[in-house]
């Protein structure tokens, strides 16, 4: 008799776990569980032990800085002539988020990408006739930076029915030029960037395409308000359109492209895939007489091999298990995660696919909590700039899983595409056009509700 | 009743062997500990010390001879320093907030922020006496401070371009030629960046120093050793020591040049004395091994060291771990200098498989060391700054 009361005493402490099996496991069987500030830097936990002195060189990659050309450490000169940071993790700090700048400070981790109406020979944005395809607000020794962003914000009411008062903060932002490249175009367009996280981004590759389409509804055919679309966009060295699956609006292919691309868009370094900078003849006729990757005949800054490390670098970076999940007060933050919808688009669980190149991230079952598709995301968030097929109003699903750990990892707690909303809490008030009615689901619940639900987003 | 016998002995195991962990005790390791850490600092401290004078002597008498000293001196001079980089990685005076280890030994270096490179002679703040129409130690910390914006480097690796100048030799070090110093243009102003440089290592190798000083209440050595923690101070020494011999000797300073083979990918480029490098930083994690350091003046300070700590603990992987760093140092003494040459070849060929050993048992090294580190730690969640995967 004592043992069956024992049994049932016992039974909630082995059963009574609600939720989903295995949902602290982020990555699968490639989870960590550290919690501290390097816990978004740490390889797959089912790493092997040859893949991981590929990680541990591309790491070295990552973290030391581009030093200007010609210096004795060859495989890594080449800076410039105009950059953003002197390294990939001064803007994607411990591998994680990037901070908008504090007043007054020049921006790292924020970017501005530049365009002008219309679409270039593969589908992607036509750049600034002056100015090319991203702002470059640094230069080295000999050569002046393009311009720099005014960064204002202004007050956006935001208040519950319950009558809690939010204010937004909604950023203004003004080009300015420095004056020595000539004139933006008339019609310049342009999109500010925030560094985001690169764990996981190995996982986030291995879904296959057929997954990610069966997310897809672009014609919102089963009419629940939502419709994930793809991006496509150009492979520069697979040379074929391919699904968009990285960036803040899904315009860059894979790990490797995005990779190439923030070498020359953020460092200044050439590589295979992008073997020239984007200059303007102008540009180029103030530039060249620096040695910096703009003689046609001059090899890639970065040579293959150390791509290749980079890029496995962060394709075997591990995504954190998730803390407190089965507590009560995020157990039900779960629940009202679910039933505001939120799941659709950040779809909490899938099934990697193949890729041979990494077996470890093979068939894993992963939460990253997205779709890595674009959704209308409303007016106030709109950035009003095509990229690819994403038009103005759209970005990427952005993956949740690790977000509870920011604040631990960065020392901040700014989210979105630039950083605008300060927490959690302000990032789903953000939340408008197809998502709208979530956010008003949010909105409409009691504090302590509200209050799980964000509990919940920290255990991620 | 036999759940409740099961869990009533599952807790009862988990409290004995917390109550057996707290028996170790670490103060006498800690000591030890903190006094090699100190000698080394201060004998750092001395020898850059010295090289500030020889670098005297060779700017105001700017020779052959003089310069040979001085090059000289500085290879000397990295051999303590080099031992002291076990104490780094766990967030202590040389790499906690605000810690000089960048001033110190940051690695690339910009030298065209400093002098003129090879395609560029006007390059440099000691060509640009119109932005900087001095150059002062004062000079050089303000612009380092602006973060990002510009990287006016100091440190070991600024007086080794100065001194030596860029590598382009197969068979040798850099030859910056004396003249730099003397008819060449700019002279005086290189003269005063070379001194600088000195001036600031010796400022910097003195806070360290004092802050491993004994008998300085409040100094970070009193909270170290009488922390009301000596778990977290064991770790930290134990954690140091595994990171150099992983993370950054095995991987970052041999397996990365080792794999892209670029000629310059080494620390030391400008000096080809990478090699020396990687076997006084072995000999830095053999020290807190050991427990015992032997000084520039050939005396030793001597005491329970890690592998003391770990036979507390578990007897096996102490000798483990003994081992692995015999074999370690042995190996990385067999890499053939220069390693700007060693790193080409067949990688079964000597030089290539040299390297390659080297690191296979630094890896080793390393996990032991992790053991330990674990055992250490307990049941405790490891510390904020620890980056074990």
């Amino acid at each position: 008799m004592k043992m069956k009361i024992l049994n049932l005493l016992l039974l909630p402490l082995f059963l009574g776990v609600a939720g989903h099996a295995g949902e602290e496991h982020s990555g699968g069987e490639t989870t960590v569980f550290q919690t501290g500030q390097n816990a978004y830097a740490l390889p797959l936990a089912n790493i092997s032990r040859e893949k991981r002195r590929e990680h541990v060189v591309g790491n070295s990659f990552f973290n030391k800085n581009w030093v200007v050309a010609p210096a004795s450490t060859s495989a890594r000169d080449g800076l410039g002539p105009l950059f953003h940071a002197r390294s990939c993790s001064e803007c994607h700090t411990r591998d994680g988020r990037a901070a908008p700048p504090a007043e007054g400070e020049l921006m790292t981790g924020l970017l501005f990408r530049l365009s002008v109406p219309g679409k270039g020979p593969h589908g992607g944005t036509l750049p600034d006739p002056n100015y090319g395809g991203q702002l470059g607000v640094r230069a080295i020794p000999g050569a002046d930076p393009e311009g720099n962003v005014k960064i204002e914000y202004e007050d956006l009411e935001r208040n519950y029915p319950d009558g809690t008062k939010v204010t937004l903060r909604k950023p203004v932002y003004t080009l300015e030029s420095s004056g020595k490249y000539g004139d933006f175009s008339p019609d310049v367009l342009f999109s500010p960037r925030i560094a985001p996280p690169v764990f996981g981004v190995g996982l986030l590759e291995a879904i296959s395409v057929e997954t990610l389409e069966s997310f897809a509804d672009p014609e919102d055919a089963d009419k629940d308000g939502i419709s994930g679309k793809a991006n496509h966009v150009w492979h520069a060295e697979k040379k074929k359109t391919m699904i968009g699956r990285f960036g803040w609006k899904s315009n860059q292919p894979d790990v490797r492209h995005q990779t190439a691309s923030a070498f020359l868009g953020d460092i200044g370094i050439t590589s295979s895939i992008h073997p020239r900078a984007d200059f303007s003849d102008g540009q180029l006729t103030v530039l060249k007489k620096l040695k910096s990757g703009l003689d046609p005949d001059d090899l890639p800054e970065l040579q293959d091999k150390l791509l290749d490390r980079t890029v496995t670098y962060q394709q075997t970076l591990a995504p954190p298990a998730r803390r407190d999940w089965n507590k009560a007060e995020v157990v039900r933050g779960r629940e009202f995660f679910e039933k505001a919808n939120c799941t659709a688009c950040h779809i909490p669980e899938m099934k990697t696919g193949d890729f041979p190149d990494i077996p470890e991230l093979e068939n894993q079952m992963i939460r990253p909590f997205t779709d890595l598709l674009l959704h209308d995301m409303g007016e106030e968030l709109a950035d009003n700039r095509p990229d690819g097929e994403a038009d103005g109003m759209e970005w990427r699903t952005s993956p949740l899983w690790g977000i509870g750990l920011t604040k631990t990892v960065n020392d901040h707690t700014y989210f979105l595409h630039d950083g605008r909303a300060r927490n959690l809490e302000e990032a789903v008030l953000w939340h408008g056009g197809e998502s709208e009615e979530s956010r008003e689901f949010f909105q409409n619940l009691p504090a302590e509700d509200r209050a799980a639900l964000l509990r919940f987003l920290e255990s991620l | 009743m036999k759940h409740l016998t099961l869990i009533a002995a599952a807790i009862f195991t988990l409290a004995s062997t917390a109550r057996t962990e707290e028996k170790v005790d670490y103060k006498p390791a800690l000591e030890n500990y903190v006094k090699i850490v100190h000698a080394t600092y201060e004998d750092s401290l001395n020898e850059a010390r010295e090289l500030k004078e020889v670098i005297a002597a060779f700017v105001s008498k700017p020779n052959e001879e003089n310069l040979k000293a001085a090059k000289e001196k500085w290879i000397k001079s990295r051999q303590p320093y080099l031992q002291s980089e076990a104490f780094r990685f766990y967030g202590g005076p040389i790499d906690g907030e605000g810690g000089p280890e960048a001033l110190i030994n940051a690695w690339p270096m910009d030298e065209s922020y400093i002098d003129y490179v090879e395609g560029a002679p006007n390059a440099g703040m000691i060509n640009d006496a119109e932005t900087y129409p001095e150059i002062t130690p004062k000079v050089i910390v303000d612009l380092n401070e602006k973060a990002g914006e510009t990287a006016i480097s100091c440190g070991y690796h600024a007086i080794e371009f100065l001194l030596w100048g860029q590598d382009f030799n197969v068979d040798g070090p850099g030859n910056r030629p004396v003249t730099d110093y003397t008819t060449g243009k700019n002279a005086d102003r290189r003269k005063a960046y070379l001194q600088a440089c000195s001036a600031l290592l010796v400022g910097h190798l003195e806070d360290l120093e004092t802050a491993w000083a004994p008998g300085k209440k409040g100094n970070y050595r009193d909270s170290f050793v009488n922390a009301d923690d000596p778990v977290l101070s064991m770790w930290s020494a134990a954690y140091g020591a595994k990171t150099l011999s992983g993370k950054e000797l095995s991987g970052e300073r041999l397996l990365v040049a080792w794999d892209t083979q670029e000629q310059e990918d080494e620390h030391s480029c400008f000096s080809d004395t990478t090699t020396q490098d990687a076997v006084y930083d072995a000999k830095g994690v053999q020290n807190l091994i050991t427990g015992k350091y032997t000084r520039v003046d050939g005396s030793v300070i001597e005491g329970p060291g890690l592998f003391a700590v770990a036979k507390m603990h578990d007897e096996d992987l102490s000798k483990q771990i003994s081992e692995s760093m015999d074999t370690a140092l042995e190996r990385v003494k067999k890499i053939p200098a220069p390693f700007d040459q060693a790193i080409h070849g067949d990688d079964d060929g000597p030089s290539r498989k040299a390297i390659m050993n080297s690191v296979e048992t630094l890896e080793d090294l390393s996990w032991l060391l992790g053991q330990l580190v674990n055992k250490v730690l307990g049941f405790r969640e490891a510390p904020e700054t620890s980056d074990d995967g």
